[in-house]
C-alpha cells in the first residue's frame, strides 16, 4: 500500500523538481540525499532496461533507475552530462538517472491534486501546479517496486 | 591403555608440532606453555612423562624439573629436557637437576618418539 | 606414523613474526634507554625463534637469528655499546628476518649470499674482541626439511582467545536445547504460545551465533599500530624533523581483513602527518609549540563502525595553495566557490599531490586518493579536518562486521566478475583442438584425459553474451561435478568484501553479491552452485552425447 496516496503533500514541503523528458517531476527533498554526475554503471544480469546499473557511492553499491525508461518513454545516452539523484527508499539507498535537476520548490496543499490509488499504475503520487509549471509528484517507492521486476526489493 | 605425555614449551608452534607427533606415535598430550602451568598439570595426575624445554621465561626448565622432582607425584617421573645448548656444563646441570634424558636442538621429531619409547615400556 | 611436520609452518611463522615483533619493539625501547629486562627479552626472543627454526630446517633463518643473538649477548655482557649504531644495525638485520619470514618458505630455496646486514652484525662482534661464537648446531642433517615448494604464508589460520570458543561452545549448547523444545513442539507436545516463545529464542541464538563466528575474525587493531613507532623512528632520521607517537585504543577489535587493509593507508598517513604536517624543530619553536610535533592516532567503537583517527599539531592544511593547486591542475574552476571543507576535500582528487613530498621510506608513491580508495575498498569512508597553523585531523570510518570471499578475478567483455576459490579447480587457454561436440551438445572441453562441459560465463549469469570469442576457460567444480567457463582475461587471486545487493535493491540469482575492488569498479561475484543449476538447465534442453569425445 502505497502511503500518501490519497493525501495531497503538506502544506510547504520542500521538493526537488527535474526534468524527464518532456516533463517535469518532483521528489520529496527530505528523501533526496545528494545529487551526483556521471558515475560509471556496472550492469547486473537479469535486470529489466528500466535499470541500467549498479554506481559504487563512496564504497556502497547502490542501484541506478533509468527514469525515462520506467516511465515508458524512449531511453537516452548515459554521458558525462547526465544527473542521478540519490534518494533514501526506507532503509535503502538508490539513484535516479535524470537529464537536468532544477530547483528546491514548496508545494502548497491547495495546489496538489492526489492521484486515486486506483488511477493506473503510475508510480505518481500527485499532480500539482506550481506557478505556471505543471509537477507530477513522484512516489519513490512504487517507482521502485513495479520497476517490471518479478521480486519485489 | 594410552599413556600421558606432558609438553612444556613456551613457543606454541613448537607445542603443536611436538604434540602432534607424539599423537601419531599413540600417545596421549596435555600442553604447559610454562613451569607453573605444569606444575599444576602434575598435581593433577595422570601424567606419564614429562618433555620440556629449558629456554623459558619466569621459570626456565631446569628449575621446573627440580620443582617437578621434589613432588612426590613426579619425583620419578622420566623426564626429558628439549635445548639449544650442548655444552657440557649445561648437560651435567640438567642432570643434577633430576632430567632423565637430553635431547639438542635443532633435532627430528621421530628422534623425540624413539627416545620417549625408551623409557615408557 | 609419518606426519606431515609441513603443517607446524604457519604456526611456526605466525609465532616468530610476533617474536620478531617484540624484538623491534624491544630494540626501540632500549635506543632511548637501557633496559636489562628489555635485553634479555628480545634475547630469548631471538633465540627462541632461532630454535624453532632449526627443527624445520630454515637455514637462512638461523644463521641470522644466531648473529643477531651474538650481538645481543655482548650487550649484555657489557662488551657491546648499546648505541645508535649497533641498535640500527639490530633493526636493519630485524627487517632482514621479517623478510625471511614473509617469503615463499625459504626452506631449501634460501638466498644464495647470506644477506649484507650479517656482516654489518659480524663487524659488531668483531668490535666487541671476539669472534661471532661458533655456531651450535647449524646446518642439522637430523632436522625436518622444509618442503621444496614452500607455501607462501598467507595468514591461513587464525589465533582465538579460548574464552571467544568457550562462550561458542555454550551457546551451541544453549542452541541444541532449544531445538530439541521446538521438536517437542511441532509434535504437538506443546501449547501454541510455548512454540511462538520457542522458535523467537531459537531465532535470537541463532543470530547471536552469526555475530560471534563472524566476530572470531576479529583483531585488536594494535596488529596495526604495531608497526607505527618504527615508522615514526625511521620519519624522524629521514627528515631531522621530531615527534611523539601516542596510541589509543589499542585494544578496539575489528575484522582481520579490515584491519591488514588498512595498515598501507594508515601508514602513509602518518607520512604525511610527520613529511608535511609536523614542521621543523626552529619553526615550531618560534610558534610556541613543543619541538617536537605530537601524533595521535586513537581507535574506537561508534554505532556499527570502527573509527580510526590520526591527529598532528603541525601546520595544517593552507586552504588557499590547495586552492590554487586545484585549479591549475583543472581540477576545479577557477572561479567556483568553494567551502573550507570542500577544498580540504579536494586533495582526495586523483591526480592532486602536494609539492615537497617526503621521499616515501619504502620508495612507493602514494596519494591520498589510493587511501581514500583502499578504504571504501573495505567498505569504509576517510574524511578530514584541518586549521591552518594549527593542524590536521584525518577520520577513517571503518564497518566493523563483514563477509570476506576469496576467487578468481576474470573480465568478459566490459563486466568483472569474481568466481570463489571454493569452486575453482584451473584455468586453461582454449584451442580449436581441444572442444568436442557437434551443433547439438553443449561443447566440450579436454581437460587431460576429461571432458568437460564448456560455457560461456556472460550466458550462464544471462547476461548479454556480446563478442563469443573468449578462449580461456576456467573448470569449475561443485559436489563431484565440473563445467569449464569461457571467459576473456584472468587477473588472478583477490580477496574482496561481499556487499549484498540486496542491501539497496534485491537479490540476483546466480550471484552472492558486488564487491567494490581497489580502483572503484565493481565487480560481481558470482554463486558457483547458480552457475551449475545454469548450465544443468541448459544441458538438458540440448541432448548430450557423452563423454567418448570424438564427435
Amino acid at each position: 500500500m502505497a502511503a500518501g496516496v490519497n493525501e495531497a503533500p503538506a502544506r510547504g514541503t520542500g521538493y526537488l523538481t527535474f526534468q524527464v523528458g518532456a516533463q517535469q517531476f518532483a521528489l520529496d527533498i527530505s528523501k533526496v540525499q545528494e545529487i551526483r554526475g556521471y558515475a560509471p554503471l556496472t550492469p547486473l544480469p537479469g535486470t529489466p532496461s528500466s535499470l541500467p546499473g549498479v554506481m559504487n557511492l563512496r564504497g556502497t553499491v547502490v542501484p541506478v533507475m533509468d527514469v525515462r525508461r520506467r516511465l515508458g518513454m524512449q531511453g537516452r545516452e548515459y554521458d558525462r552530462f547526465s544527473v542521478i539523484v540519490v534518494a533514501t527508499k526506507g532503509s535503502q539507498t538508490v539513484g535516479l538517472l535524470v537529464e537536468a535537476v532544477s530547483d528546491v520548490v514548496s508545494i502548497a496543499r491547495a495546489d496538489a491534486n492526489p492521484v486515486p490509488p486506483e488511477g493506473g499504475g503510475a508510480p505518481v503520487e500527485a499532480v500539482a501546479l506550481v506557478g505556471d509549471r505543471v509537477l507530477t509528484v513522484l512516489d519513490l517507492e512504487k517507482l521502485w517496486r513495479d520497476n517490471g521486476d518479478e521480486l519485489a526489493a | 591403555m594410552k599413556r600421558r605425555i606432558l609438553v612444556v614449551d613456551d613457543s606454541f608452534a613448537m607445542r603443536r608440532m611436538l604434540g602432534a607427533t607424539l599423537e601419531a606415535a599413540g600417545y596421549e598430550i596435555c600442553q604447559a606453555s610454562n613451569g607453573s602451568e605444569a606444575l599444576a598439570v602434575l598435581d593433577a595426575g595422570g601424567v606419564d612423562l614429562i618433555v620440556s624445554d629449558v629456554n623459558m621465561p619466569e621459570m626456565d626448565g631446569i628449575s621446573f624439573v627440580r620443582k617437578a622432582r621434589s613432588r612426590a607425584g613426579s619425583r620419578f617421573l622420566p623426564i626429558i629436557m628439549l635445548t639449544t645448548e650442548n655444552t657440557t656444563a649445561r648437560v651435567l646441570e640438567g642432570r643434577d637437576a633430576g632430567a632423565t634424558g637430553w635431547l639438542v636442538k635443532p633435532f627430528h621429531p621421530a628422534k623425540l618418539v624413539e627416545v620417549v619409547a625408551k623409557f615408557l615400556v | 606414523m609419518e606426519i606431515d611436520l609441513n603443517q607446524f609452518r604457519d604456526a611456526f611463522f605466525q609465532e616468530a613474526s610476533e617474536l620478531a615483533d617484540e624484538l623491534e619493539s624491544g630494540l626501540l625501547r632500549l635506543r632511548s634507554a637501557p633496559d636489562r629486562d628489555v635485553l634479555d627479552r628480545i634475547f630469548r626472543a631471538a633465540h627462541s625463534i632461532k630454535g624453532n627454526a632449526g627443527m624445520f630446517g630454515l637455514d637462512p633463518i638461523v644463521r641470522l637469528t644466531h648473529s643477531i643473538e651474538s650481538v645481543l649477548d655482548r650487550m649484555r655482557e657489557g662488551t657491546l655499546a648499546r648505541d645508535e649504531g649497533s641498535i640500527g644495525t639490530l633493526l636493519s638485520a630485524t627487517d632482514e628476518l621479517r623478510g625471511l619470514l614473509r617469503a615463499d618458505g625459504p626452506g631449501a630455496a634460501g638466498p644464495e649470499r647470506p644477506p649484507a646486514v650479517e656482516a654489518a652484525l659480524r663487524a659488531l662482534c668483531r668490535a666487541a674482541g671476539e669472534g661471532v661464537s661458533p655456531e651450535e648446531n647449524a646446518a642439522p642433517t637430523g632436522s625436518v626439511r622444509a618442503g621444496a615448494a614452500g607455501r607462501e604464508h598467507n595468514a591461513a589460520t587464525l589465533r582465538v582467545p579460548v574464552e571467544k570458543i568457550d562462550k561458542l561452545v555454550r551457546l551451541t549448547g544453549e542452541i541444541a536445547v532449544a531445538q530439541a523444545v521446538l521438536a517437542q513442539a511441532s509434535a504437538g507436545a506443546l501449547p501454541a504460545s510455548d512454540r511462538e516463545q520457542a522458535l523467537n529464542l531459537l531465532g535470537a541464538q541463532v543470530r547471536e551465533l552469526q555475530e560471534r563466528v563472524l566476530a572470531l575474525r576479529m583483531v585488536p587493531v594494535s596488529t596495526v599500530f604495531a608497526r607505527l613507532p618504527r615508522l615514526v623512528a625511521d620519519l624522524e632520521t629521514a627528515t631531522g624533523k621530531r615527534a611523539v607517537l601516542e596510541l589509543c585504543g589499542s585494544e578496539t577489535e575489528l575484522d582481520r581483513t579490515v584491519a591488514e587493509g588498512m595498515a598501507d593507508p594508515l601508514m602513509h598517513l602518518i607520512r604525511n602527518a610527520v613529511g608535511h604536517g609536523v614542521e621543523p624543530a626552529e619553526v615550531r619553536k618560534a610558534h610556541g609549540k613543543p619541538e617536537a610535533g605530537r601524533i595521535r592516532v586513537s581507535a574506537r567503537h561508534q554505532g556499527g563502525y570502527v573509527v580510526v583517527e590520526v591527529t598532528d599539531d603541525g601546520r595544517g592544511l593552507d586552504t588557499e595553495q590547495i586552492r590554487r593547486k586545484a585549479a591549475q591542475r583543472g581540477l576545479i574552476r577557477p572561479q567556483r566557490t568553494l567551502t573550507e571543507d570542500q577544498i580540504h576535500d579536494l586533495i582526495f582528487l586523483p591526480g592532486f599531490s602536494t609539492a615537497d613530498e617526503v621521499t616515501d621510506v619504502s620508495g612507493r608513491g602514494v596519494g591520498m586518493d589510493v587511501v581514500r580508495r583502499n578504504i571504501e575498498a573495505l567498505g569504509g569512508a576517510v574524511t578530514l579536518s584541518s586549521s591552518k597553523g594549527e593542524g590536521t585531523t584525518v577520520r577513517i570510518r571503518l564497518p566493523l562486521t563483514l563477509a570476506i570471499v576469496e576467487g578468481l578475478l576474470v573480465r568478459c567483455g566490459e563486466s568483472i566478475y569474481l568466481v570463489p576459490f571454493s569452486a575453482v579447480r584451473e584455468s586453461l587457454r582454449v584451442s580449436r583442438g581441444g572442444v568436442y561436440g557437434g551443433p547439438e551438445t553443449a561443447p566440450l572441453l579436454r581437460v587431460r584425459d576429461e571432458l568437460v562441459p564448456m560455457y560461456d560465463l556472460p550466458d550462464l549469469v544471462d547476461s548479454p553474451a556480446g563478442d563469443a570469442s573468449r578462449n580461456i576457460a576456467v573448470v569449475l567444480e561443485d559436489d563431484g561435478n565440473r563445467i569449464a567457463i569461457l571467459v576473456d582475461e584472468v587477473f588472478g587471486q583477490h580477496q574482496v568484501v561481499v556487499q549484498a545487493i540486496e542491501a539497496n535493491y534485491r537479490k540476483i540469482p546466480g550471484l552472492l553479491g558486488a564487491a567494490i575492488l581497489g580502483d572503484g569498479r565493481i565487480a560481481l561475484i558470482v554463486d558457483p552452485a547458480g552457475l551449475f543449476e545454469s548450465a544443468q538447465r541448459r544441458g538438458s534442453r540440448k541432448e548430450n552425447r557423452g563423454g567418448s569425445g570424438r564427435e
